[in-house]
């Protein structure tokens, strides 16, 4: 029978595989000569892979900014220490940002409730608009906190994201999913992004979603289809309304770990 | 005949192992002068490359700076014995490169700086021969290509997906719409196929 391992060494030598995986492999081919032969010989075309490249000059002033980097003691960093993931550094940097803006808008809401008193009504509007926020906050925050919630980045696969990030945190267990997309290229107004769930390799939607002028969208899904052993999140853009099975090659891709 | 490409890339890499020993050599003893001479030499390469792999010059860029200032501190670790420096440089721009898009759109990775510098010592295998760093850019890189093309085209997309992309076999599989196995199938006989092209064109023997 043959070790799963092996299937990996192209990836391995490829320079494709995950740190937990890439451990995997090393493991194996200290075990295996003819593993090691193998990989021996993919290596050689990963190395002429790298000088396989159209040469391109770096940008101009590259070359100033990087003496200017050099130049200043200070500005070389330390070794970075490996930080554990926590949940509070994934809101920190996922959606720190959005989080800090809506906590500063409450704060400055209260502090105007507490000190308008007859104002009240003039701010009654925004009440009925910062409430779905603080609604999506509160779930997002529960989300964060429950066991088995995981961030799953979805990977640029060249089809047309164009510099755009896709993140969601997930978790399979409650069926919960929060979507935050930033800087998508625009769609036609007969186009629109769908999410699917592709459960051993059958794709169930999950969401179909639009961007706002500035490609960006932040969503709340309620239920996660049913899953599979190996499971993977894709977007791809769909005709208006979303496709009963993806009619294009998803965007952007990424793995929800078993 | 098609061994003489090689033959000329194998003078060219010679000279070039010479220089880029004597570059290292300064490096390692800190040499700020060193510098300049490993952005003349290896800036367009690592850019490149890092463009390929990124797609937009800004974060090319980043990752070509960073790259230069990895090998300026790590370069009291590089081994002449387990292969060339320009690989060394260019594996590492690679691994970089890829982390970054990871780091952008995937996955959270265990991968940092530390694992990183041990990955180094992966790049180079000191009982096989190496890649000729300069002489392929000018005069191989074009063989690699056209060895790329030769493939069909599934597997040359698959073989490009893993290695410019990072993407694992299940992403290759939903991005392409093909099955699992058909994915491993065809990285797997690209491989096969390109080392065989490449080892007649002399880019390097078995």
């Amino acid at each position: 029978m043959t070790d799963q391992r092996d299937e990996l060494i192209e990836l391995y030598a490829l320079g494709a595989l995950p740190a937990d995986e890439a451990a995997e492999v090393e493991d194996y081919l200290a075990s295996n000569s003819q593993a090691q032969q193998r990989y021996s010989q993919y290596r050689h075309i990963s190395q002429a892979l790298l000088w396989s490249v159209e040469q391109r000059d770096p940008p101009a002033g590259a070359y100033e900014r990087f003496r200017e980097r050099m130049a200043t003691p200070s500005n070389v960093p330390a070794k970075p220490s490996q930080q554990p993931t926590q949940r509070s550094s994934w809101l920190a940097n996922l959606f720190g940002r959005r989080y800090r803006l809506m906590a500063t808008a409450l704060t400055l809401f209260l502090v105007l409730l507490g000190g308008a008193g007859g104002r009240i009504w003039q701010l009654q509007n925004e009440v009925g608009a910062l409430q779905p926020l603080v609604e999506q906050n509160k779930q997002l925050t529960a989300l964060l906190g429950e066991s088995g919630t995981q961030l799953v980045p979805l990977a640029d696969t060249g089809n047309g994201m164009a510099g755009g990030t896709i993140n969601i945190i997930v978790n399979p267990q409650t069926g919960q999913s929060y979507l935050r997309a930033s800087h998508l290229p625009p769609l036609t107004a007969n186009q629109s992004y769908q999410l699917w769930l592709i459960a051993d390799g059958t794709p169930q939607s999950m969401e179909v979603f639009g961007v706002d002028t500035s490609g960006d969208a932040l969503i709340w899904i309620d239920r996660l289809p049913s899953t599979g052993a190996e499971n993977l999140l894709g977007i791809t853009v769909e005709p208006a309304g979303g496709s009963q099975q993806p009619t294009s090659n998803p965007v952007a891709v990424g793995t929800i770990d078993a | 005949m098609a061994n003489q490409p090689a033959s000329n890339a194998a003078r060219a890499a010679a000279s070039g192992d010479q220089a880029d020993l004597a570059l290292a050599a300064e490096l390692a003893a800190g040499n700020i002068q060193a510098l300049e001479i490993l952005y003349e030499r290896y800036a367009r390469p690592i850019f490149s490359l890092a463009l390929r792999i990124l797609g937009n010059e800004a974060d090319a860029e980043e990752v070509m700076q960073d790259v230069l200032e990895r090998v300026w501190r790590y370069s009291g670790s590089f081994d002449a014995q387990r292969g060339r420096f320009g690989s060394w440089v260019l594996g590492m721009t690679h691994h970089v490169a890829i982390d970054a898009v990871r780091k952008r759109s995937r996955r959270p990775q265990a991968v940092d700086a530390e694992a990183s510098e041990l990955m180094l010592g992966l790049i180079s295998d000191p009982n096989q021969p190496d890649m000729t760093d300069q002489a392929i850019q000018h005069e191989q890189a074009g063989q690699v290509r056209d060895a790329l093309r030769s493939l069909p085209e599934a597997q040359q997309q698959a073989i490009e997906l893993a290695f410019f992309r990072g993407l694992s076999h299940l992403e290759i599989a939903a991005t392409t719409g093909e099955p699992l196995g058909t994915v491993k199938t065809r990285i797997r006989r690209g491989m096969e196929r390109l080392r065989t092209v490449l080892s007649k064109t002399g880019v390097f023997n078995d």
